[in-house]
């Protein structure tokens, strides 16, 4: 045990960790478990995801089938997308959890404004995340989805057209451009929830966590 | 003291070490969910739907259970007020959550101390949870419903021949048939039997923008069809 935390205290010290890993109140309990818990399955869903990229075809004509060689030849392919399906499901029941936990004691108010902020953008790319990986299967229920969206974006006052050209593309009609939902699915929204994520945590970091009521 | 910590100057005179205890606390939770995860994925596998068919019009699409709501409050604002549901509302509520930090600017820690946020959180989880209970009922009910004979196998054989001689000029079953209709080798895995009977009657009524005829049957041939592509799943 000794020899673990020395070992500990010189990676803390030569990584300069030492003050995000720094001693916890005796309040913290399994409610505050939540938000890494939901970067725990976060990182689940990135190594699923990457693997199932691997054997991905992004075009309408390719993707159901590719999806199907996954689940038939790819070994362990039907469970690491159970898992990238399931994942996502329980991800964003967690981060609901969390976000309950830090409504309910008041954590979002100053000094952890900006923290709740940046907790906000982390709640829209997990739904982002959801709604661009809904489609990449390509089956009835992607190819339906997808054409109830273009329908809302049609009652749209504003910007209808640019939004359509931005998620459908030039594509001719009934063919989405499953590359471009694949792209923001697997390279922008990972992206963005990086960057997000390092943010937040360098403010818990900062300012800590709400004692509770 | 920071990390997860509380703010720095508070009170908290005896805080438990990050190393071993807290990590001990959080490893145990991230292990068991990671196993609770894998088990789920392995016992209950996801299915793979059929390919995305335009021109199947009887799949009524549905989404994950966190956009059951926004599904179900879509329904409450058609034509031109669809703009508040797809527009206003979502705006509003980014624009909540955005400001909240400003707009509760309280030091109090006491949830009963907080009455007008604490109600606004309390009305927003009841609006959504009871938006997602309308939604699932309102599934349940939607379903079409007729009173029909028992399915049995001479039935599914009558239906056979009879959708063999007049409606698989245009629908395909497994493999075999016309296409320029929709493939039916899993309709049944989409479309309950009430809902079958209903296409035969009227397609017009189940979906107005298909060019599918009316098919000149008797009620008795259109139960015994209904029976054989209800059980094509």
């Amino acid at each position: 045990m000794q020899a673990g935390q020395n070992f500990y205290q010189r990676c803390a010290d030569k990584l300069g960790f030492k003050q995000l890993f720094g001693p916890v109140p005796k309040w913290v309990n399994w409610l505050y478990c939540f938000g890494g818990l939901t970067f725990i399955v976060f990182l689940l869903q990135v190594l699923s995801g990457i693997y199932l990229a691997m054997f991905f075809q992004a075009t309408p004509a390719d993707a159901w089938t590719s999806i199907e060689f996954i689940e038939k030849n790819v070994r362990m392919g039907g469970f690491c997308r159970s898992l990238h399906r399931w994942g996502a499901l329980i991800m964003v029941l967690f981060l609901i959890i969390h976000v309950l936990r830090i409504l309910y004691h008041g954590a979002y108010r100053s000094p952890r404004g900006l923290n709740w902020i940046s907790g906000v953008a982390l709640l829209l790319l997990t739904l982002a995340f959801a709604a661009t990986g809904y489609l990449l299967p390509w089956d009835f229920r992607s190819y339906w989805t997808v054409k109830t969206i273009g329908n809302w974006l049609e009652n749209l006052p504003l910007f209808a057209d640019a939004l359509k050209w931005l998620l459908f593309s030039d594509a001719p009609d009934g063919v989405v451009p499953v590359g471009r939902w694949f792209s923001i699915h697997a390279i922008v929204l990972p992206a963005l929830t990086g960057v997000f994520l390092v943010g937040h945590f360098l403010m818990v970091r900062r300012l800590g966590v709400a004692k509770p009521m | 003291m920071s990390g997860i910590s509380s703010l720095p100057g508070s009170t908290d005179k005896n805080p438990t070490p990050f190393y071993p205890d807290h990590l001990f606390v959080e490893g145990v939770a991230a292990i068991a969910v990671f196993l609770v995860i894998v088990l789920i994925a392995f016992v209950w596998q996801v299915p793979l739907e059929e390919m995305a068919d335009p021109g199947d019009t009887a799949y009524v699409p549905r989404p994950e259970w966190y956009f059951l709501f926004y599904f179900q409050l879509l329904k409450y604002f058609e034509g031109s007020l669809a703009v508040v549901a797809i527009v206003v509302l979502p705006a509003l509520t980014l624009a909540l959550l955005v400001l909240l930090p400003f707009l509760d600017r309280s030091a109090a820690t006491g949830i009963r101390k907080r009455p007008l946020t604490a109600a606004l959180a309390l009305a927003s989880v009841l609006c959504i949870a009871a938006l997602t209970a309308l939604s699932v009922l309102e599934d349940e009910s939607h379903l079409y419903t007729m009173d029909l004979p028992p399915v049995t196998d001479e039935q599914i054989a009558a239906g056979e021949e009879i959708f063999g001689r007049f409606c698989q000029i245009c629908h395909s079953v497994d493999g075999k048939g016309g296409f320029m209709a929709p493939d039916l080798t899993q309709i049944g895995a989409r479309a309950n039997r009430a809902y079958i009977e209903q296409v035969i009657i009227d397609p017009q009524i189940v979906n107005q923008a298909t060019i599918m005829s009316v098919i000149p049957l008797s009620d008795a041939e259109r139960h015994e069809v209904s029976a054989y592509l209800s059980r094509k799943k």
